[in-house]
């Protein structure tokens, strides 16, 4: 009972806990990827360069290798970071609004990347 | 193309819809009075390994061939934003993909008991199962687009 | 045989599923609806045609875009671009969207089942069209977006009729 009880309440912290950094990392997407375009400096020849954009190649290979990667480890640490630090819930209302802020994020998100890129092809063409 | 890259892409495509159609039917069974939770824990496994092998195909693909052969003949055609806009857009929102789909598999398989109780939560679970899906078809229409404006 | 071939036999499969499945389902809608009742075996009839209409969805979703596939392997990718191709694409979304509506209780069956019939027959012809070259454009000018808002023009034109029809139908069974 007590085991059954323990059980439970570690289901239900790591269900919270991978909720909420799924909405954290599909945030940290954007965030890389509209920095990543916006960031630009002027190299030693003066031609304008993307410095985010350049390390995530030097490091991974291409850049959007470098945001799979680093959203996969910012996943993975999150997710055992707040399943140990998010207390349990009794009911499902928690969970719930979890849920509801993933559904939010990925609207959020998907709008502005679909709208980041097309603001910024109808502004150079 | 080589015959690696044609297979790479057959199954990104393969797999992508797989990835769509096991959405949709998770979305489908969720609207459901009872819960058929085997059926609904199956079904989000098979939508978080597809759009997983999506990825790693798509992306081997998408990092090897298509930026060095592709892309150039759609960016100087005729159908420039096919890439600018909905390749780079594509190739970003695919990655909230399997960390989503991930999230709706754990809730199915850890938090049943408190799905068939809870008619709240499973109808939060089911608008994010929708939107997933819809997710999907977006990515899977921005592919054709891309495709079609390379000549 | 040619792979293209192979392809085409596969979706024509599909195709006689689905619109077979969902032709089906309104004659034993018809037919249910006669007492008002579902009994038990018509319940298992109307499940059975709408597995029927699923793995022909399945199917013809799987075998389109292998024909997508093929056109880009062939260097054709203009097709991808076609007005027809498009409507397709979308009238298989209404099917699906309709399907989750049905579910959800969320539309009465005088519009769902009009949508769901009328789709799965629209997007045969369509498909009819597409293989034959026939111009299906309202506006004349033979382009991609006005085949497509033509089509779907059509569309919307025949589910107002389909629906009234059916509904026609199903009091001509009832009453008979």
């Amino acid at each position: 009972m007590v085991l059954d009880k323990e059980i439970c309440m570690r289901k239900d912290k790591i269900v919270q806990g991978t909720l909420v950094s799924a909405s954290i990392t599909l945030f940290f997407i954007v965030g890389i990827t509209i920095a990543g375009e916006l960031y630009k400096v002027a190299d030693a020849s003066g031609k304008m360069v993307n410095p985010i954009k350049d390390y995530l190649k030097a490091l991974h290979g291409h850049h959007w290798v470098g945001k799979g990667i680093w959203a996969v480890a910012l996943f993975i640490v999150l997710s055992v970071l707040f399943s140990l630090v998010l207390r349990p819930s009794t009911d499902g209302k928690r969970i719930g609004s979890m849920i509801s802020a993933l559904t939010v994020s990925l609207i959020v998100c998907t709008l502005a990347v679909y709208g980041f890129f097309t603001y910024e092809f109808l502004i150079a063409h | 193309m080589s015959t690696f890259f044609a297979v790479l892409l057959i199954a990104h495509v393969l797999f992508g819809l797989v990835g769509v159609m096991a959405s949709f039917r998770v979305t489908f069974l969720l609207i459901k009075s009872t819960l058929p939770i085997p059926a609904l824990i199956r079904a989000s496994m098979y939508a978080f390994f597809s759009y997983l092998i999506s990825w790693f195909s798509g992306g081997w693909y998408y990092w090897k061939h298509y930026g060095g052969v592709v892309k150039p003949k759609i960016v100087d055609g005729a159908f420039p934003w096919a890439h600018l806009v909905f390749m780079e857009a594509k190739e970003h929102v695919f990655l909230f993909m399997p960390f989503a789909t991930l999230c709706i598999a754990l809730v199915l398989w850890l938090k049943a008991d408190a799905l068939q109780q809870d008619p709240a939560l499973r109808k939060k679970l089911m608008v994010l199962s929708f939107f997933v899906t819809l997710l999907a078809v977006i990515i899977t229409l921005s592919g054709v687009l891309i495709t079609g404006g390379a000549r | 045989m040619s792979i293209e071939f192979g392809i085409v036999i596969l979706h024509i499969i599909g195709t006689i599923l689905g619109v077979g499945g969902a032709t089906m389902i309104e004659l034993h809608i018809a037919h249910a609806l006669k007492d008002k009742l579902f009994s038990k075996d018509e319940s298992t009839f109307l499940g059975i045609d709408y597995r029927m209409v699923r793995i022909g969805l399945i199917i013809c979703v799987l075998s389109g875009f292998a024909f997508l596939l093929l056109d880009k392997f062939e260097g054709k990718t203009q097709y991808l671009y076609s007005g027809k191709l498009w409507a397709k694409l979308f009238i298989v979304m209404f099917i699906a969207g309709n399907t989750l509506l049905l579910q959800a209780h969320a539309i009465n069956l005088y519009w769902g089942s009009a949508i769901s019939f009328v789709s799965w027959w629209l997007a045969a012809i369509v498909g009819m069209f597409m293989s034959n070259r026939v111009q299906f454009d309202f506006f004349g000018t033979g382009g991609s977006l006005t085949t497509f808002f033509s089509i779907m023009l059509a569309y919307i034109v025949c589910v107002i009729v389909g629906a009234v029809i059916l509904h026609y139908i199903r009091k001509r069974v009832a009453t008979n």
